[in-house]
Formats: C-alpha cells, structure tokens, sequence
C-alpha cells in the first residue's frame, strides 16, 4: 500500500457522501484523516437529531456507516445502529470491504461509491431521521 | 460538568509498577460518559502530560470520545501490514511505561471485543497491569 495517499483515500471518502451534505442538509462536524490507515467523517442534522458516521478503517479492513440517534451532539452505544446490520435485515445488499490486503486507491473508491449508493438507495427513511 | 458526566474512581489495584507509586494515586477523576457508559480509568498519572483512550470502534468511538475530553489515542502510521500488530503492542506498551501517561478505557462495542488489536491491548494491560 506504499502508493497510497492518505489524502486520495479521504477525498474518495468525502466525495462519495457528499450527498448527505447536499441532498439532505447535514452538516460535517468532525472529521479524521491524521494518519494512512483510519479514516472518518461525522455529519449531523441537528433539526432531526440524527448523526451519521462513514468510516474507513484499513487495519480492520472496515468500511463502516454508523447512524445514532443524537438529540445533544454525542452519540451513545445505545442509539448505535450499523448500516451494514440494516441492510442484512432488510434483505437489501451487503456492504462492501476490501478482501484481504489488497491496497488500491480505485478499489477504495469503488467500495465508497457502492456503498454510498447502498445508503442512498436503502438508508433514506434513516437519513431523513425515520424511527428505527 | 456536563449533562451525564460521573465522578469515577481509580482502581487502588491498578497501581503502575511499584517503584514509582508517586505517580499513581486513587484519586476521583472527572470524565464524560463514555458511548457504552461509564468508562475505566486503567492506569492513573497523578501529573499526566498525556491521557490516551483504548477501545473498540476507533471511528465510531475511541477518537470521538478521545477529542470529546482532550485526549490521544493510537494513531496508526506504518503501511506494512505485517507490522501493525507489532506496532499496537508497542504503543500501548510505551503508554504503560510512561509514568506521565493515564490510560482510559471505554470498552467494547459488544459483550466481547472483537477487534485483534483491542483484544492485544487488553492482554498487555492484563499482563503489566493487573487489568
């Protein structure tokens, strides 16, 4: 993975759930790109007391979209729910991961695009800030 | 002191090596809430120049809570995988040994870690510590 760079891999990232900022009116309110391998960006609507989370991490070879329920800014184990949960209870695709150590910037942003896709096409009722 | 922050205790037991006992005291420690409750202060610097959060979800939880109180965490750098592990039980090992270091921990996401690393941190806390 000596090729990457760390500021690719974010931008992918950013890029691919833009549309959380401009279809749905959230906000980005902390996001991480310090280090090559762990990556996050956190978006909030405040009107519907809703986080969100869309993360990449390489040790664990994770890409996560993580929604709470959040009425103050912090978000509790409690009101966590993983996408990826969702999705497999809904019946409604998987998302996806890198297999293995395969390290490619267009195979990360390939990943972010799907699975953004998946949260837009599947995930609305949770974006707009539906009960789950 | 915000809504849900809670006065916790140090753990006497938790002592760092017993030559330096200056820098560990059982003293009550104001800290927020973590995501899954109430967090564990592992290892106490009286005068820490620096308090590193462990647990599981680094992205979801760890960093989060971690800038919630002003505080580091592991931020992993090398690109070769067959370090990473290495690596992690180096850190955390430094962060034992410094005596200006306090060490918190907000747990798993699950009843059980799931993440090897965690899972490494916590059987080198177990092994040095006591935890």
């Amino acid at each position: 993975m000596s090729n990457l760079n760390k500021s690719d891999i974010f931008s992918s990232l950013k890029n691919a759930y833009q549309f959380i900022v401009d279809d749905f009116e959230y906000k980005v309110i902390d996001e991480e790109s310090s280090t090559p391998l762990l990556f996050y960006i956190r978006y909030e609507n405040k009107n519907i007391a809703r986080i969100i989370s869309v993360s990449i991490d390489l040790r664990e070879a994770d890409f996560g979209i993580t929604i709470w329920k959040s009425s103050d800014g912090w978000t509790r184990d409690e009101d966590m729910l993983e996408f990826k949960d969702y999705l497999k209870k809904k019946k409604s695709g998987e998302l996806l991961s890198l297999s293995g150590e395969v390290f490619d910037l267009n195979v990360i942003e390939e990943i972010n695009k799907k699975n953004a896709h998946l949260l837009r096409e599947y995930g609305n009722e949770l974006i707009v800030g539906e009960d789950y | 002191m915000v809504n849900g922050e809670r006065l916790l205790n140090v753990g006497s037991e938790l002592l760092f090596g017993s030559d330096r006992p200056e820098d560990v005291v059982a003293e009550p420690l104001n800290l927020p809430i973590g995501p899954g409750g109430a967090v564990k202060v592992v290892k106490y610097a009286k005068n820490a120049k620096k308090v590193v959060v462990i647990g599981e979800k680094m992205a979801e939880r760890v960093i989060p809570y971690a800038k919630k109180i002003n505080a580091t965490w592991f931020k992993p750098t090398g690109k070769n995988p067959a370090n990473w592990m290495r690596n992690q039980v180096q850190w955390i090992r430094r962060q034992i040994k410094d005596p200006n270091t306090t060490i918190i921990d907000i747990g798993s996401k699950g009843a059980k870690p799931v993440s090897p690393y965690y899972q490494k941190e916590l059987d080198m806390l177990r092994k040095w510590l006591g935890y």
